[in-house]
């Protein structure tokens, strides 16, 4: 088994450098070859929004600028800035209403479109992470919840969820209403997640002096918390800056520096006070 | 459909700004956000920036009939388009929506035509039959907070190269005669209003000039506040629940004083900076068009308009029209009133008497039929 596992990590190498010799930072059109497939071994191929396979090659479908991501993930990025949900996509939401008679087929309608339209979906009220029917979350109006889409259909709604069946990555819940709101374009977000791009490497290199949360949703929200209120808006505009910046390597490691040194020399700050308790039991 | 909704988080986050004296664009609490004006292609038609808030705005002055025999004074209507769409941040709801659009039209009407900015006693062609009618239609394509401000600004700064064109009186008949026969007037601009919008927080004393989208979603009272270049306050605006000491109003008073002399000074520069430059462009813009007049009349399209025209004539239903000729207005006498009952004649009395008190009329859609009829040629 090692030996397979390693030949196998040998032939994605191999791949990868295949890949990475094509060229894939020019914009494509619709309809355009953006990527063809002889060059590499592997067939399972993971495509993403704006790019389709035909024969052996990967055809755009819309504008936009090639991305992959080892082993073989596709996907068109776009400066288009309305959010469509796709199955595995992390989001920010607001809780909007509760519906429901009975405890286990209540649900919590959420919001999660971008800046002016409105996207609703549906969330369980147990599907929260160790949830029971007494022991659950009790989300209100207008609070933060960082969720998962579970599933997409044509005519019901969005189908979201907080668990998942992989035990080691159960980041999902409530977020503090404490914390702060950064409410930014796709493309900034979408850059913020991938690893080796400007706003990554920004994000580590200030949680690594300076300690803070954040849950980051690709529709559009970031949610930042520090415990404190000064560095708080400090951070707001860290990232503001960053998508001003607009992938300017130079310019972010500029921005990155100086928050650094702000925070370094902020003095007193001003603990935000949150008493409320997300996680409550109910006695029947 | 109805508004986006807001987060407790996102609403904290903006007033956490505000607290420390700071603000979410980085401005500090009395910083006006910078503003850009263009003059479009026709005169009375503009486009505002503000910020992220974009409003276009265009003026067309023509004559009405009106059916006030004490109509004295030109009249004026306001058409507003405003669209949940172009709301960058956050979408209003419906009743949100329609209380701004009544909001901004009284802004509007009691910002300029109630503080005689334009002079409507000179828009008096007849009394009692023809009056111009200032209409001033505003879209507004992006709003991204001081709507107030925007709308304001660009409806002055059209109104400040509007035109209105030359009337010629033989009698009975009133012609408005056409831009290539007369250079149009253009319109007697008394003052410049500026409005400047200040928001509140109740309970607190919080006042930030200039809100933006997503403050004026936190802050819950705004004071508008008109004044012209002369430091003369023109009018108010109070809008939400805020409660306001009178020290602040005073101050607010001041800063709109001081913001509108350079505003007022930068408008009138760009408006006579466009006129000199349109007046430089005017002479070819005429030869342009009277060629092009001129190769329409004699094509087929215009000898069929005549044609029509002189069937119309010989059936005896209008009289024929030469198309060199503007567009007539009224050519028929006033019909003597006795042969009407006189019931029908106290009731007319009553609807201008609303009218009068009014002091706005909107439209004259029912006096419209016979001037259509007798339309013939472009402005």
């Amino acid at each position: 088994m090692p030996l397979l596992k390693r030949e196998m990590d040998m032939k994605q190498e191999e791949d990868t450098a295949a890949i990475r010799e094509q060229p894939g930072q020019k914009t494509s059109f619709p309809g355009d070859v953006v990527f063809s497939l002889d060059t590499i071994s592997t067939r399972t191929l993971f495509l993403g929004p704006g790019v389709r396979k035909e024969a052996d090659n990967l055809i755009a479908t819309r504008c936009g600028v090639l991305r992959y991501r080892p082993p073989a993930t596709f996907f068109l990025d776009t400066s288009d800035d309305s959010y469509l949900p796709a199955t595995g996509d992390d989001i920010v939401g607001v809780v909007v209403r509760r519906r429901g008679q009975e405890v286990l087929e209540q649900y919590y309608m959420v919001d999660f479109g971008k800046n002016t339209s409105r996207q609703t979906g549906v969330l369980p009220i147990l599907a929260f992470k160790g949830a029971t029917k007494r022991y659950r979350p009790n989300l209100k109006k207008g609070d933060l919840v960082y969720c998962r889409v579970r599933k997409t259909t044509v005519d019901g709604p969005v189908r979201l969820t907080c668990t998942s069946n992989n035990t080691k990555e159960q980041f999902w819940g409530p977020l503090r209403r404490t914390g702060a709101l950064y409410r930014a374009k796709l493309s900034f977000v979408r850059r913020c997640l991938t690893e080796g791009s400007a706003e990554h490497s920004m994000i580590m290199e200030v949680g690594a002096k300076f300690p803070f949360e954040s849950a980051v949703g690709l529709n559009g929200r970031i949610w930042l918390y520090t415990g404190f209120e000064k560095s708080q808006n400090l951070l707001y505009l860290l990232f503001r800056d960053a998508e001003e910046a607009n992938g300017d390597v130079m310019l972010i490691k500029k921005i990155t520096g100086r928050f650094l040194q702000e925070t370094a020399t902020l003095g007193d700050d001003f603990p935000v006070e949150d008493n409320t308790q997300y996680w409550v039991t109910r006695v029947a | 459909m109805d508004g986006s909704y807001v987060s407790i988080a996102e609403r904290d986050t903006y007033l956490r700004f505000l607290k420390f004296g700071q603000r979410e664009d980085k401005r500090t609490a009395f910083d006006y956000r910078d503003w850009q004006m263009v003059y479009g292609r026709d005169p009375g038609s503009c486009v505002v920036n503000l910020g992220n808030t974009t409003v276009i705005s265009s003026v067309e002055v023509s004559p009405k009939r009106t059916n006030n025999p004490n109509q004295n004074k030109g009249t004026s209507k306001i058409d507003l388009s405003i669209n949940p769409i172009s709301f960058l941040k956050f979408q209003p709801s419906r009743n949100r929506l329609r209380t701004l659009r009544r909001q901004l039209r009284q802004h509007i009407k009691s910002a300029i035509f109630w503080s005689k900015c334009i002079d409507d006693e000179s828009l008096c062609i007849s009394r009692g039959r023809v009056v111009f009618q200032v209409h001033l239609s505003l879209d507004i394509i992006q709003a991204d907070g001081n709507l107030f401000d925007a709308t304001c600004l660009a409806a002055v700064a059209s109104l400040l190269v509007a035109q209105r064109p030359e009337i010629s009186v033989e009698g009975d008949k009133i012609v408005a005669l056409s831009m290539y026969e007369r250079t149009p007037i253009a319109l007697q601009v008394n003052h410049i209003p500026i409005s400047t919008t200040f928001s509140f927080q109740a309970a607190s004393d919080l006042v930030i000039v200039d809100p933006s989208g997503k403050e004026e979603i936190v802050l819950n009272g705004n004071l508008t506040v008109v004044v012209n270049q002369n430091s003369e306050i023109c009018g108010t605006y109070k809008r939400g629940v805020a409660a306001l000491p009178m020290e602040t109003i005073q101050r607010c008073v001041e800063i709109a004083a001081l913001r509108s002399k350079d505003a007022a000074l930068r408008l009138r520069q760009l408006s006579e900076d466009y006129i000199s430059s349109r007046t430089k462009n005017l002479n070819l813009d005429i030869m342009v068009n009277l060629r092009r007049s001129k190769s329409e009349a004699t094509g087929i399209i215009d000898e069929s308009r005549q044609s029509v025209a002189d069937r119309a004539a010989q059936l005896g239903l209008m009289q024929p029209v030469m198309p060199e000729h503007g567009v007539i207005i009224s050519t028929t006498k006033e019909t003597p009133k006795t042969g009407r009952p006189t019931e029908m004649v106290e009731e007319d009395e009553d609807d201008e008497e609303m009218e009068d008190d009014d002091g706005e009329e909107l439209g004259g859609s029912e006096s419209e039929e016979e001037t259509t009829t007798l339309t013939a040629g472009d402005f």
